[in-house]
């Protein structure tokens, strides 16, 4: 496995001379779970489109799966990897919800004939299936963020950044929501979720990155605290 | 790749009220305009003494009509192609996904191509109607659509670059609108500016399509407008390389 699956090296961006992030060094294993937390404007949509080669960098590098956005003969090779879901779903209103899966998976060029099963198996795995041929306009925000969650699945990425997933999800949805990032960890995809609330992220993930004031802190989570501490109870017993 | 983009731009005009609206409003407009042209050729008819037939009188300038109409609807339908994603937060679709810059404005390019090409067929079933009656003049006929659909290209691919550039609708249609003007009124300030700036008279939009409406293809000409396309078409998939803030 890949200790330095995504690294970042000194990045940097800013944005009408305000500095948003500030020589952010950055390195996550392959088939990590990792939360991108911190409070609102602080950079954190800003370092998932960095990553999603959706923005250029002011300063340093960037390097996934030893591939770079800046080289233009591995752009689209590294498209493939990512799934990204956005904070506000990428949809068209007037598309179905098939059809705008069917439009996403034409994209990713997926062979015609898998396209039908994939679309499937992504609507029952989100329980849209009820919601096949409705009008993407006419479905809930909680349902419109299942879509989004869908789409960023659909060529099954190696990579799936998901920005602030939770949103407009009510609480069973969460516990589905939950239940997909458990399976996806058991697929050994590296997933990299930005959330501003704390408590939805603890359960999910390896680790907590806190971004402030353009800076990144690495920050357990509470189990990994518990068990660091267990780990040094036993050493201190042993020794 | 390119196919999907464009089967998704149609579906997206199919699905849309408002590209109805304004279809129905071109097709009422040209109606009557078409309706307006043959009458007033009636009225002329033994005025005119044979010099002129029906492709001279009715088809040169309704295709003209035509063309100016959809002019008016140019900024509307480009701002829509990529700024449109953009307000909209939409084409983070296409930039996320494993597809060059080229091939996403090809597909967005010949999506308006074919809704262009629908619109200049329906639009000659009306001078076709004439044939019940008349004798038409097929060559004229022909190289008017041509001349036509060459002149809304080219204005289609300078409206998408424009696009490109813009992140405000209202915006992105005022500009358009005005680069579009320019274009048409630089033959006028030519003629304006005197012998000195004749030169500017070649830019102008219009200029080719006078020669292709009367029946005549100019290689010049042809060459003129396949030119602004592939200029403006290469200069849009350059900036939406370079765009990569916009979403």
């Amino acid at each position: 496995m890949n200790s330095k699956y995504i690294l970042a090296d000194k990045l940097s961006y800013v944005i009408n001379s305000k500095t948003i992030l500030n020589s952010v060094d950055l390195a996550i294993a392959e088939g990590d779970c990792v939360a991108l937390v911190g409070a609102n404007g602080c950079g954190k949509t800003t370092l998932i489109k960095l990553l999603c080669g959706l923005l250029q960098p002011a300063t340093g590098s960037l390097h996934i799966a030893n591939l770079s956005h800046q080289n233009p003969a591995h752009r689209i090779l590294l498209k493939q990897l990512f799934g990204f879901a956005p904070d506000q779903p990428p949809l068209y209103p007037n598309d179905t919800v098939y059809s705008y899966l069917l439009f996403k998976a034409q994209l990713y060029l997926i062979p015609k004939t898998e396209i039908p099963t994939r679309i499937t198996t992504l609507l029952e795995r989100f329980a849209l299936s009820e919601y096949r041929n409705n009008r993407l306009h006419t479905l809930s925000k909680g349902t419109q963020q299942r879509v989004n969650l869908a789409q960023a699945l659909i060529h099954k990425p190696k990579i799936l950044i998901m920005d602030e997933p939770s949103n407009a999800l009510d609480p069973e949805q969460l516990a589905n929501f939950c239940d997909l990032i458990k399976t996806l960890r058991q697929e050994q995809i590296t997933i990299l979720i930005a959330s501003h609330d704390y408590n939805d992220m603890i359960p999910l993930c390896d680790y907590m990155l806190r971004i402030n004031a353009g800076q990144i802190n690495k920050i357990p989570t509470p189990l990994q605290k518990a068990a660091a501490e267990i780990t040094h109870d036993q050493f201190d017993y042993t020794t | 790749m390119i196919n999907s983009i464009i089967q998704h731009e149609l579906r997206q005009v199919i699905l849309s009220r408002k590209s109805w609206f304004c279809f129905a409003l071109l097709q009422t407009i040209l109606g009557c305009i078409f309706n307006w042209l043959v009458s007033k050729y009636l009225q002329n008819l033994t005025m005119l003494d044979g010099k002129y037939g029906v492709t001279e009188e009715i088809i040169h300038p309704y295709y003209a009509w035509f063309c100016l109409l959809v002019l008016l609807f140019v900024p509307m339908i480009t701002t829509q192609s990529i700024c449109g994603e953009k307000v909209n937060k939409t084409l983070v679709n296409y930039r996320i996904a494993p597809i060059s810059a080229a091939q996403f404005m090809l597909g967005k390019f010949l999506a308006i191509n074919v809704i262009l090409s629908v619109m200049l067929i329906t639009i000659s079933l009306a001078p076709l109607s004439i044939m019940l009656s008349a004798k038409l003049d097929w060559g004229q006929f022909l190289t008017s659509i041509l001349g036509a659909y060459l002149l809304l290209n080219a204005a289609f691919a300078i409206g998408l670059a424009c696009s490109t550039f813009m992140n405000n609708i209202a915006r992105s249609n005022i500009v358009i609108f005005f680069i579009l003007l320019m274009f048409v009124l630089f033959e006028w300030a030519a003629e304006y500016a005197g012998s000195h700036a004749i030169f500017l008279q070649s830019f102008g939009l219009l200029v080719p399509l006078k020669s292709f409406l009367a029946g005549i293809i100019n290689v010049k000409h042809t060459a003129y407008y396949l030119t602004i396309i592939l200029s403006f078409i290469c200069l849009a998939a350059w900036r939406y390389n370079k765009g990569v803030d916009d979403v």
